[in-house]
């Protein structure tokens, strides 16, 4: 059964979080995507050697976390991973970023190496997106709600073939279910981020992982930032869409596990 | 002994005490806009609103009983008017957290069994219960003729109020849990989670409709 959910007040925000495994076992932490929460997580975590300590939480303006007004600047969500991880004691975690909680990840592992040490980025890149298609997507939200958007989301999110499955109505909840301002606000930040400069500056082990059935960050666009990075290994999960922890958790338990053995985290 | 107020949860209307208010004296069920005999439009229909309906029922300081979504309005209620509450019961209710929804605390519970027994209207302003699975999903435990009256009566249920956060939550209120074990809509095992170190909880080997499966024990956990 998961853990009770925890809240951490990191300045304005609330951050929910769940914080599983071995209370003194090395540390992951896990980043969501835009429009999702830390229950992407949840078919991934069993899978994973239960004597790490499993830290995931909710984005602000997602799931259980509190949802400032918007907009929010990738600064503030990277300040909520940096207060959250300062109040539960992390150094050197691993981090996992999923999309745009690959973008935190890429952020913070910039201002605080001594919170990580590694980093896991999935489907995620420096810039995702342009300037121009984010205020489309702002503006036809605010337009016509968040009703349309998330049928889009939800077919751009998933495989053709696991949208056919009856898992999808799960997320078809959870999208339906976002709050517009914290989409809007985490719209906000992935439009105004370029980690360009700051990410090929990093110097620490990192895992990319690209999906072959990923329509919101294709294959080709994600081994760029593996290029990117010095060292970076490249993983391809086929079978997949944009989130590999739902539709092939055991494909990313592997070479997540793999990983986490090759840097001696466990 | 102070009055009791039974407010019912999504969908549902006063009708669902019918066979508990017997073994209640003195006990009043009611309405909430947009339900029952209520017809106030789903676009209108708001959480402050559902707790002005509350606060219109009650004159002295009541025992107010929700069931399910209702632990959100008896909750707001009793911030509002602390004054005219004598007590809280939750019947497999949702108890908020600060800053959570009904919905964000349902998507932070540990299973969605609702999920395959619910319709959303094309407005998605409101959702209803699918008719062929309220059976399973909410009355298992029922008598088929009071499961055919309750499908005769359930309604639908406004989306918005149950999208809105309290944002804060402290009161010192006393307040009572009642979990029931057998529940197939909110998980048992988070009735416990929403519960956790409170002093006054009781329990019954119920589905999520004590008021018509065990009418009789449901009023002894509420007196």
């Amino acid at each position: 059964m998961r853990a009770p959910l925890a809240f951490a007040q990191c300045l304005d925000t609330k951050i929910a979080y769940r914080d599983e495994g071995s209370p003194t076992g090395r540390p992951v932490v896990f980043a969501h995507a835009l429009g999702f929460d830390h229950s992407i997580w949840d078919a991934l975590i069993p899978l994973l050697p239960q004597k790490l300590r499993l830290i995931r939480f909710d984005l602000r303006g997602h799931g259980a976390s509190s949802t400032p007004p918007a907009p929010y600047s990738m600064g503030s969500l990277v300040r909520d991973a940096e207060n959250l991880l300062d109040q539960l004691a992390v150094r050197d975690c691993v981090f996992v970023g999923s999309a745009l909680g690959g973008m935190v990840a890429q952020g913070l592992a910039v201002k605080r190496l001594d919170q990580i040490r590694a980093l896991v980025l999935a489907n995620t890149g420096t810039k995702l997106g342009t300037k121009e298609t984010w205020a489309k997507v702002i503006e036809e939200t605010k337009d016509k709600g968040l009703g349309a958007r998330a049928q889009v989301d939800l077919a751009r999110n998933f495989s053709a073939a696991f949208g056919r499955t009856s898992a999808i109505a799960l997320w078809a909840d959870l999208l339906g279910n976002q709050r517009e301002e914290g989409f809007l606000g985490c719209a906000a930040a992935i439009a105004g981020t370029d980690f360009y400069t700051t990410t090929a500056s990093l110097r620490l082990p990192s895992l990319v992982v690209a999906c072959a059935n990923d329509a919101i960050t294709p294959a080709d666009m994600v081994r760029e930032l593996a290029e990117l990075i010095p060292a970076a290994r490249f993983h391809l999960i086929r079978k997949s869409g944009h989130l590999p922890m739902i539709e092939q958790p055991l494909a990313l338990a592997d070479a997540l596990t793999g990983f986490l053995g090759a840097i001696g985290h466990i | 002994m102070p009055p009791i107020l039974l407010v019912h949860g999504s969908c549902h209307g006063a009708w669902c005490w019918r066979d508990t208010l017997p073994y209640l004296e003195g006990a009043t069920a009611i309405d909430l806009p947009g339900h029952g005999q209520d017809h106030t439009p789903i676009a209108q229909i708001t959480l402050d609103l559902y707790v002005e309906a509350i606060l219109d029922a009650i004159t002295r300081p009541t025992v107010l009983v929700g069931h399910s979504m209702a632990g959100y309005p008896i909750t707001a209620a009793a911030l509002r008017a602390p004054d005219k509450i004598a007590r809280l019961v939750y019947v497999c209710a949702y108890v908020p957290l600060a800053g959570l929804s009904l919905v964000d605390m349902r998507r932070a519970g540990p299973r969605q069994p609702l999920l395959d027994a619910i319709d959303t209207s094309a407005d998605r302003q409101s959702f209803s219960f699918r008719t062929d699975k309220v059976a399973e999903k909410l009355y298992h435990d029922c008598l088929p003729e009071t499961v055919a009256y309750a499908q005769a009566h359930l309604g639908s249920q406004a989306i918005k109020p149950q999208r809105t956060a309290i944002e804060n939550v402290d009161m010192s209120i006393p307040k009572r849990y009642v979990i029931c074990e057998d529940d197939r809509a909110i998980p048992p095992e988070y009735q416990v989670t929403m519960s956790q170190g409170w002093a006054d909880i009781r329990h019954l080997a119920s589905s999520h409709s004590p008021f018509f499966s065990q009418p009789q024990a449901l009023a002894k956990a509420i007196l």
